[in-house]
């Protein structure tokens, strides 16, 4: 089967908006933020990804393109 | 210079932050919130046991914690590398925890990472600096 394009970070977002992502090959910058991937999985679903994670072996990475809503504030 | 640029409006300050396998063969990049007022650094149990670290073993030291909505006892291990802002940290305490689906993130950088270095956070801006102290 053939592989997902590479793409960008800024392309990844706006391909999957609002969703968690499992990613391979992927191209780190100087500052360990993500600049490109490969698409394994993608879902509105953490725990989809993660169970995904078991599937793939390698260098991955999950990121998620949304955000939290501007009235929802943050304290762990 | 070690540098993020992050979006100064959000809610949170989130990085990515890269895990070395307990093998040493692999690594995984997960989104984290840096968090200055965690002791810990803390990523989800289901990434550390991906990453061979074993989160259920009972031999594990666990760690009391204390969070926004009571106290609560966590899983401790080591990770053999973590890095973040372009700084790498060796053999790092993690508490094995997880964090709701809604914060978007897999864990947090807390203390016991950004404790080695000099932290800047230009809020206005959106620039966080990590660097080695001289």
């Amino acid at each position: 089967m053939a592989k997902n394009p590479l793409l960008s970070r800024e392309k990844i977002k706006n391909k999957y908006p609002d969703q968690w992502l499992l990613l391979e090959d992927c191209e780190l910058d100087a500052s360990t933020s993500l600049r490109k991937g490969r698409v394994l999985a993608h879902s509105k679903d953490r725990d989809e990804i993660h169970r995904a994670l078991s599937k793939h072996s390698g260098n991955l990475c999950i990121h998620f393109t949304g955000t939290l809503p501007p009235d929802t504030g943050v304290i762990f | 210079m070690p540098r993020v640029i992050y979006d100064p409006s959000a809610t949170s300050i989130v990085i990515d932050l890269l895990l070395e396998a307990a093998d040493g063969r692999s690594s995984l990049l997960i989104p984290v919130v840096l968090d200055t007022g965690a002791s810990l650094t803390i990523v989800a149990t289901d990434i550390m046991a991906q990453l061979g670290y074993d989160p259920a073993n009972p031999g594990l030291g666990r760690q009391r914690i204390i969070t926004g909505s009571g106290v609560e006892y966590a899983p401790r291990t080591t990770v053999r590398s973590a890095t973040a802002i372009g700084q790498k940290v060796a053999n790092l305490e993690v508490l094995c925890h997880d964090l709701p689906p809604e914060s978007g993130v897999d864990g947090l950088l807390g203390l016991s990472f950004l404790k080695h270095f000099k932290l800047t956070i230009r809020f206005h801006k959106g620039i966080i600096d990590l660097n080695k102290e001289r």
